[in-house]
């Protein structure tokens, strides 16, 4: 097995290895999430919470992935709440004097049982930029050059290259990566391989981390056998 | 104010009972709180009730979702009201009073910064609003000169014993 084998694309099978799905944890994630939850008054009354007078799709699915024991970030969820909507048939009521919900039935209901594609694909790499964006990462003199490594496999980025100010090489670097994940130029297909783009250049840039350097150039080389990826053996 | 809190004390609110409706997106579901099944509003006031009237002017009320039920600030309306007839009285001297610049005058200077704030002094207070009131409209214009120039010459009296 070589180090820029991709163990889960040779795993998939023939129909899977053509058509080039998506792939995410959040398709497990949703796929462990109940059909259906119906909504009662105390449900209602402890989602909504003190100071609102509505009931959000984003609070219903946090008790949904509560009760199912699961743990789901606020970006997972975000993109969970496509995959849901309320359903309420009658005329109901709701009586604060009797503690009762009435009149017909509130229910949240899932609406498939794996992420849309769309979704997907523009969640690529979203975690890893926010990394790389603002506040998140100071780059000092010393990593300069390292972002310099970078901004030179990323390609496209002749400007950041050019200027000495951190701050430019920093928001050439996201910009790079926003318009790469945007066509998804690489062709990663696994969201949370993509999100660690991101990560391993900030760790590399900030704290000259090697192997999150030798991650980012594994990955760089495997996008040059033109196929999907979805997965890579990672240096630890 | 004690007439003004007995007119509060008969006010009631709207019973905690919603039709829920959903969003356009079917991602939210809304509690209407502004629109109860059931809303209270305080009954409206007949010819003669002007101090009744204002009071009721200033009612609202808000739904508690921690308590499950409305509630009304009794002492804010209560405030609220006595601040309006404060303002009226003023704004009664500003409009009535014969002089070219009546806000210049002494009396309004008085009745618009200085009138004592005491619970006897605002009880006196509503019961001059409600006399003016018998002959002066809401906006403290008024046809009655005799009734006007008795109820300056009053004012003025008061002015005079507050300010001792």
């Amino acid at each position: 097995m070589g180090v820029f084998d991709d163990k889960k694309f040779e795993e998939l099978d023939w129909i899977s290895q053509a058509t080039e799905p998506m792939d995410s944890q959040l398709n497990d994630v949703l796929s462990a999430l109940p059909e259906e939850l119906i909504i009662d008054f105390t449900i209602f009354n402890d989602l909504m919470g003190n100071y609102s007078s509505y009931l959000s799709l984003d609070k219903a699915i946090s008790h949904l992935a509560s009760k199912a024991n699961i743990e789901i970030s606020w970006s997972q969820r975000s993109a969970i709440q496509t995959m849901f909507k309320f359903e309420l048939e009658g005329e109901i009521e709701l009586n604060y004097e009797t503690k009762t919900l009435n009149g017909g039935t509130l229910r949240l209901l899932k609406l498939g049982s794996t992420m849309d594609e769309k979704v997907l694909e523009g969640l690529l790499g979203a975690d890893g930029i926010d990394q790389i964006s603002g506040s998140n990462m100071f780059i000092e003199m010393c990593g300069l050059s390292r972002a310099n490594d970078i901004m030179e496999l990323l390609g496209g980025c002749e400007a950041g290259l050019k200027t000495r100010s951190p701050q430019r090489k920093r928001n050439e670097i996201s910009s790079r990566l926003k318009k790469l994940f945007k066509t998804n130029e690489w062709k990663i297909k696994d969201t949370e391989l993509a999100n660690k783009v991101g990560f391993w250049i900030r760790d590399y840039i900030i704290s000259n981390d090697l192997a999150a350097y030798a991650n980012f150039c594994r990955l760089k080389v495997m996008t040059h056998k033109d196929q999907p990826i979805y997965s890579m053996e990672e240096v630890k | 104010m004690k007439q003004i809190r007995e007119i509060i004390q008969t006010f009631e609110v709207s019973r905690p009972i919603f039709r829920l409706t959903i969003g356009d997106s079917h991602n939210r579901i809304d509690l209407n709180t502004h629109r109860p099944n059931y809303r209270y509003t305080p009954r409206e006031a007949v010819e003669g009730e002007a101090l009744y009237e204002l009071v009721v002017n200033n009612y609202s009320e808000s739904f508690v979702a921690v308590e499950g039920r409305f509630m009304f600030d009794a002492h804010r309306i209560a405030e609220q009201s006595m601040s309006d007839i404060r303002e009226y009285i003023a704004r009664f001297i500003a409009q009535n009073l014969a002089m070219k610049s009546p806000r210049q005058s002494k009396l309004y200077r008085w009745a618009h910064r200085s009138m004592p704030r005491t619970e006897d002094f605002d009880d006196v207070l509503v019961q001059m609003y409600k006399y003016l009131r018998t002959f002066a409209y809401e906006n403290a214009r008024t046809i009655d000169h005799k009734k006007t120039e008795n109820a300056l010459a009053l004012l003025t009296a008061m002015e005079n014993k507050y300010n001792e």
